[in-house]
């Protein structure tokens, strides 16, 4: 009882301590337009970071998208379904009484999980598509989305977890992510002969309307939600499969 | 008017996707609130001359209908 009370005074001043300096840093926080009006004058292209990542090195967006899905593919060859030997698995969850236990987390945990979880996921939608005027992109808001998740299923364990991102949705997801990347840059091979050129419109219709200063954003925000899309289902599933449980259970045969 | 709302927009049908994965009995006022405070507080995108964040606040707005169409009674 002792234990649990200092653990919950030492979680309750660790969490002020925190979100005061989160405060304290939105508080002060300053963002001044500077390069991007510059290069909004002069370039096609919204600004210099889109135009590196995104205008000028596609085809390595596309690569480091792909070691994504390489690396997703090998967790899963290692702790998912092709997991080659559980005999000693059975061991440990074999058991009757190894059940989804509660870990026992401080409610403050419990009760913050959620409503952080989806303030992360709003936030993360905001970086993947303000990712052509601002800081951040499908990278960044992918992982924060992912983070949410993470943050859900600490929390609460697989089973109770208020976030249900399915095996099947998580594949859907992955793929309709590296579909999008690749037909645009298919797009822009039609209409221009370039693979992944930045199509400024299309019949007199700019791909993605955005206000007047920003410039010709063209496919950089599709590439960028393909991107969040992907990185997001990517690190979600490695995350499921490194819990591992439900595979570990249906191997052998208690799922 | 459109190209002003597009992204927000954008915003609300990929959170109104990954809404429909929150099974948690989310209060909506209670979020409403919050995404304000917090929409306003990160400000709005650059030249998107809003009082606060549309994007933040239309994707939270998406998450929060999603959540309504599977949420446990």
């Amino acid at each position: 009882m002792k234990l649990s009370v200092s653990r919950e005074v030492a979680v309750s001043l660790s969490f002020l301590l925190f979100g005061a300096g989160v405060f304290y840093s939105i508080y002060s926080i300053e963002v001044v337009e500077g390069v991007n009006a510059i290069y909004t004058h002069i370039k096609i292209v919204p600004n210099f970071v889109s135009a590196v990542l995104f205008d000028w090195r596609g085809f390595d967006t596309l690569g480091e998208c792909l070691i994504l899905i390489n690396s997703v593919l090998v967790t899963g060859i290692v702790f998912g379904k092709g997991l080659f030997n559980w005999d000693f698995l059975k061991e440990v969850y074999g058991e009757e009484k190894c059940k989804d236990s509660d870990l026992g987390f401080t409610p403050i945990v419990k009760v913050l999980a959620v409503p952080m979880g989806v303030l992360l996921m709003a936030l993360g939608i905001l970086v993947i598509l303000g990712g052509h005027i601002t800081p951040g992109g499908g990278f960044q808001g992918g992982a924060l989305i992912s983070a949410a998740y993470v943050l859900a299923m600490v929390a609460f364990g697989v089973r109770r977890c208020p976030i249900r991102f399915t095996y099947k949705f998580l594949e859907s997801l992955e793929s309709f992510g590296a579909l999008l990347f690749l037909i645009l840059g298919l797009l822009g091979m039609v209409l221009s002969g370039y693979y992944l050129y930045n199509i400024r419109e299309i019949w007199g219709i700019p791909p993605f309307p955005s206000p007047p200063g920003v410039g010709d954003v063209g496919i950089i925000p599709y590439l960028n939600i393909g991107v969040g899309l992907k990185v997001l289902a990517g690190l979600s599933t490695i995350t499921v499969l490194l819990l591992s449980q439900r595979i570990i259970s249906k191997n052998i045969g208690k799922g | 008017m459109i190209e002003y709302l597009f992204l927000p927009f954008t915003g609300m049908i990929l959170g109104f996707i990954l809404g429909r994965r929150i099974t948690a009995k989310l209060n909506i006022w209670f979020y409403l609130l919050v995404g304000v405070v917090v929409g306003y507080l990160l400000g709005p995108l650059p030249y998107y001359n809003f009082p606060l964040s549309y994007s933040f606040l239309f994707s939270l707005l998406g998450l929060l209908l999603g959540n309504l169409t599977v949420r446990e009674k």
